[in-house]
């Protein structure tokens, strides 16, 4: 029972960072946005509560970008392999690289090192965005901009991700203490 | 002259000479693509200077970056023709293969995931995945330098597939022949040292 209500806060966690992005700030399919929360909320709840909360994120992603997206902008299946599945399991490919390479302890003892997740939020952004990038390459005929969509998702999953998580750090210290 | 000043000299000279032979080892190896096809945009299957620069930078620091600069530039007015008369956006290019590595190093160095400035403590993992990302960072960066070009007719998934590939194999193959060759050799002519 514990997966099913650590999915459950995923999935309200991502959904809620996509409806703020949504309702603040404009998305265009080929230039994204500059403030990209989703993919800090799906790190929180990876590095929270394991790799078991895929399902939860999937199922979020895939509910915004199919009926607030309007089907991912008309693109149907390209925008749902690369918002959806890619935003969903970029987290968990940057995790695993950190774990085999032996670069990251993301907890020390009980509090979160802040320094090591800066670093997984940053080739989070960089693997996110280069492959959505091939994905949408290929599938959107008129990709005009290339330089810049790399540039302005790099950008937007890195300040998405590092704002999401501050704040939910902050958040729950506050709500910890009282 | 300060002794100081000599090592510092002495340091970017062979930086130089170091970054300077790869690429000149690189052309023979393979399919030259800089000086007979004319195609910048699709680097080498073997890139040999990326791993050399990464080998300079982790043995002696950031200080001979002078050396590798400069090694990039007359590499790539000598032997790759002034990167087919793309004389600037070449030379932006080489600045940009040249600060890659360190920008990968003091991302990783400010993050704290791993810390080159002891050479004896750095875990093999770490270089590996160094080489990695090192290799994307200096291929996205050439493709923003290069699309500034608009005479050049770049296929962007190509140009990065491209880049990252060479960069990664070549960064790979200098770094295991200075540990399974060189390091061997040099310790079989100085055994009381230790390399």
């Amino acid at each position: 029972m514990l997966i099913v209500k650590h999915n459950i806060v995923a999935f309200v966690l991502v959904l809620i960072s996509l409806l703020i992005i949504e309702r603040t700030t404009h998305i265009e399919i080929s230039i994204g946005n500059l403030l990209y929360l989703p993919v800090g909320a799906a790190i929180f709840s990876y590095l929270l509560f394991g790799f078991g909360v895929l399902p939860g994120i999937a199922i979020a992603n895939t509910l915004i970008g199919y009926f607030i997206w309007d089907n991912w902008f008309g693109i149907g299946l390209t925008g749902f392999y690369a918002h959806a599945m890619v935003g969903s399991l970029a987290p968990i490919a940057a995790i695993l690289m950190m774990r085999y390479f032996k670069l990251a302890e993301f907890y020390n003892g009980t509090k979160i090192n802040f320094r090591h997740v800066i670093f997984l939020v940053i080739l989070t952004a960089m693997i996110n965005a280069l492959v959505k990038f091939f994905i949408f390459m290929g599938a959107i005929p008129e990709f005009h901009a290339p330089a810049q969509f790399i540039l302005i998702h790099f950008v937007s999953n890195t300040l998405g991700g590092l704002v999401f998580i501050y704040g939910a750090s902050q958040l729950s210290d506050f709500l910890a203490k009282r | 002259m300060t002794e100081k000043l000599q090592n510092y000299l002495i340091e970017n000279f062979i930086a130089f000479m170091i970054v300077f032979s790869m690429a000149y080892v690189m052309t023979w190896v393979g399919t030259g693509t800089f000086e007979d096809g004319g195609e910048i945009v699709l680097s080498h299957y073997l890139y040999l200077p990326l791993g050399a620069k990464i080998l300079m930078y982790l043995l002696f620091g950031y200080r001979v970056f002078p050396g590798v600069i400069a090694a990039c530039l007359v590499g790539g007015v000598v032997l790759m023709n002034s990167w087919n008369g793309h004389f600037f956006i070449g030379m932006l290019s080489a600045c940009a293969g040249a600060i890659a590595p360190i920008v990968a190093m003091c991302i990783m160095k400010q993050t704290r995931v791993s810390n080159f400035s002891n050479l004896a403590r750095v875990d093999f993992r770490h270089v590996l995945f160094l080489i990695v990302f090192t290799s994307v960072i200096s291929a996205l960066l050439k493709f923003f330098v290069y699309t500034q070009d608009l005479t050049l007719n770049i296929n962007a998934v190509t140009f990065i597939t491209h880049y990252i590939t060479g960069d990664v194999l070549g960064g790979l193959v200098v770094i295991y022949l200075t540990l399974h060759v060189i390091v061997p050799i040099l310790k079989g002519f100085f055994p009381q040292k230790s390399i």
